[in-house]
């Protein structure tokens, strides 16, 4: 059992309760969902009632496009400090070295 | 008795194999082979028998060519000058990383650089040249041998980087890296001739025991906290962490990992053993918690646009090395305060610790599933990727485990240090434990877009099987042990862990390991 200051983590009974729920929900789908059907229209994903094409998949450049654009202002800023010139990767170290310098020297 | 030697034969066996690799090379790919991979096999069974020693005795300090690290002058005036290694919790927990990492790197290299038919035997040696370089930093006493071992390192990943030279990216790649570690390791050299310049000393325990925290000592702080942050790739130093594992071979960069570990190590061990209380901790602290904080934050948010897959995976990193500067950060912050250390401090850098070994484990992890992806696909834009999962099942599986622990998912091995992590920090600074949950949840959203773009949907490249046995060997080797972590995360943070938390916050016991056997 893992303590913390306020409380405690114990794995073995997460994986054991998740196992006898998972257990008890396949035997109520069994019992209870023994008669859905398995094929045809009702087994097919409801895709907001659109006929359902072949072959779709969403690319990783459209996924969080509106989580993106919520934060345009953030990466706005962010994106073009990632210029790949190693210029700025030593403008960057030595701006957080001078910063450093001052803080411990002058503060402590 | 040669287990007295442990200490430098842990070394010595992959130094010795990287040199012999050329020769070893021309008996046959798997005679080659199977001689790096007893190298390494030995170092790691040097580890297990030196830690032991170390849980029982507490320091061990190995003095090259002596018993003993130093000399008395007939005036009675005694100084340790030898070569030593000091082996504490702490370096024996990093020395486990190292082995752990080495040894499944290159049981996937076989698998992954299978058809590579040139500078095969100059890869391996470099790769046995990384892990005496991770050994070295992590076991040496003195600090100007850190600093070579540092660069022993940097040079062998550097190489490494530029494994695949004729991509004109791979050498960019490799360039920042040496630009970005020659500048760490310049600086890092000022602070050692500063401190050589005062106290007469490289040894780490006999300038902790002069140091009185002056201008100078200030600067030389400073020298080594923003050089080896650069190295350990925190906020705003990061830039090289996604040119660099982005275009090193997979097993490589499952190395960087720990490289940049060995760095994280070498901050720890420049705040905790070397500076002490001496130090202003709580500014100290905070300097650290601040980037890791910028780490964490900037780290995930920079991760979620990102269409490569390495690329992706590296700003990552960045962001999980957040985690491990605010824990310890919180526990350096409140060091001055033994309430406050013992209820929370202690807790937060204990789960710091713990994530250094369980982001090594599923970050590694992760890399090697893009490098199983990349060797398979041909691409490492997850925009040509889909439908992984219907041709390469293992690799899907070993994948899931990596990204639910890397997203802190129960009952995985990053929730167990993620959890001492978010209620000690929580104690500290309610804020900072809230920044860190929220990086968490947009981590889970980061690996829901890789899972769902490389793995599901229907297949968009037929034909494709799943990887090499060596490799799904070397990927399942780390997924056992993230289980195994995962199950008894209790078991893991007692037995390893804690002597490491402990060793870190007790200078007094390192210092007089050594000065006192002089």
């Amino acid at each position: 059992m893992l303590e913390s200051y306020s409380g405690y983590w114990y794995p073995l009974v997460f994986v054991s309760v998740f196992l006898i729920l998972s257990f008890i929900v396949y035997i109520l789908s069994r019992v209870f969902f023994s008669s859905a059907h398995k094929k045809g229209e009702q087994a097919k994903p409801f895709l907001s009632g659109n006929k359902e094409t072949e072959k779709v998949h969403i690319p990783a450049s459209s996924i969080y496009w509106g989580f993106i654009k919520a934060l345009r202002g953030y990466y706005d800023v962010i994106i073009p400090f990632h210029t790949g010139n190693i210029n700025d990767y030593m403008g960057a170290f030595i701006i957080v070295l001078a910063i450093v310098l001052t803080v411990v020297e002058v503060l402590t | 008795m040669i287990f007295e030697h442990a200490p430098a034969l842990i070394i010595a066996f992959p130094l010795l194999t990287s040199f012999a690799v050329p020769i070893l090379n021309r008996f046959g790919e798997k005679f080659r082979n199977f001689f790096v991979l007893l190298s390494l096999l030995f170092s790691l069974f040097f580890v297990l028998t030196l830690a032991p020693q170390v849980y029982s005795h507490g320091v061990i300090v190995y003095t090259f060519g002596s018993t003993s690290p130093g000399i008395t002058l007939p005036s009675g005036y005694s100084m340790p000058i030898r070569i030593t290694f000091t082996i504490d919790g702490m370096s024996i927990f990093m020395a486990f990383i190292a082995s752990i990492v080495s040894i499944s790197g290159l049981i996937y290299s076989w698998g992954f650089l299978k058809k590579e038919r040139v500078g095969m035997d100059k890869f391996y040696s470099l790769l046995l040249l990384m892990s005496v370089g991770m050994y070295g930093m992590i076991f040496t006493g003195d600090l100007f041998n850190m600093f070579v071992f540092l660069e022993i390192l940097s040079i062998a990943s550097c190489a490494l980087i530029a494994f695949w030279v004729h991509k004109g990216e791979t050498s960019e790649a490799a360039f920042k890296y040496m630009v970005v570690s020659s500048i760490a390791a310049l600086f890092m050299l000022i602070a050692v001739g500063i401190f050589y310049g005062q106290y007469n000393a490289l040894n780490i325990a006999a300038i902790a025991s002069m140091i009185n925290y002056n201008l100078l000592d200030k600067i030389a702080l400073s020298l080594l906290i923003v050089g080896l942050a650069m190295k350990a790739g925190a906020v705003p130093m990061h830039m090289w962490v996604p040119d660099a594992y982005g275009q090193a071979p997979a097993p490589i960069t499952m190395m960087l990992v720990a490289a940049s570990q060995a760095s994280l190590y070498a901050l720890f061990r420049t705040c905790f053993t070397l500076f002490g209380l001496r130090l202003d901790v709580a500014m100290v602290g905070w300097i650290i918690i601040i980037l890791g904080i910028l780490s964490m934050f900037v780290g995930v948010t920079m991760a979620i646009p990102q269409k490569d897959i390495k690329k992706l995976m590296a700003y990552h990193s960045v962001s999980q090395t957040g985690y491990m500067l605010l824990g310890v950060g919180v526990g350096l912050a409140v060091m001055n305060d033994p309430i406050a250390f013992q209820t929370y401090g202690m807790k937060a850098m204990e789960g710091s610790i713990f994530h250094i070994i369980n982001y090594a484990l599923y970050k590694g992890l992760l890399f090697l599933t893009a490098g199983a992806i990349f060797y398979k696909l041909k691409t490492r834009n997850l925009d040509e990727m889909g439908g992984i999962a219907h041709n390469m099942p293992l690799t899907t599986l070993f994948f899931i485990i990596g990204a639910l622990a890397i997203a802190g998912i129960p009952p995985l091995n990053g929730f167990a240090s993620k959890f001492l992590i978010y209620e000690s920090v929580y104690r500290f600074n309610p804020l900072l434990s809230i920044i860190a949950m929220v990086v968490s949840v947009l981590t889970l959203a980061s690996f829901v877009k890789v899972f769902h773009s490389a793995f599901m949907g229907p297949k968009m490249k037929k034909n494709v099987r799943e990887a090499p046995r060596a490799m799904l060997l070397g990927m399942a080797i780390i997924a056992i042990l993230i289980i195994i972590f995962s199950l008894f995360p209790a078991m893991v943070v007692r037995t390893i862990v804690d002597p490491a938390v402990i060793a870190l916050a007790n200078q007094g016991n390192y210092i007089s390991a050594v000065m006192g056997g002089i």
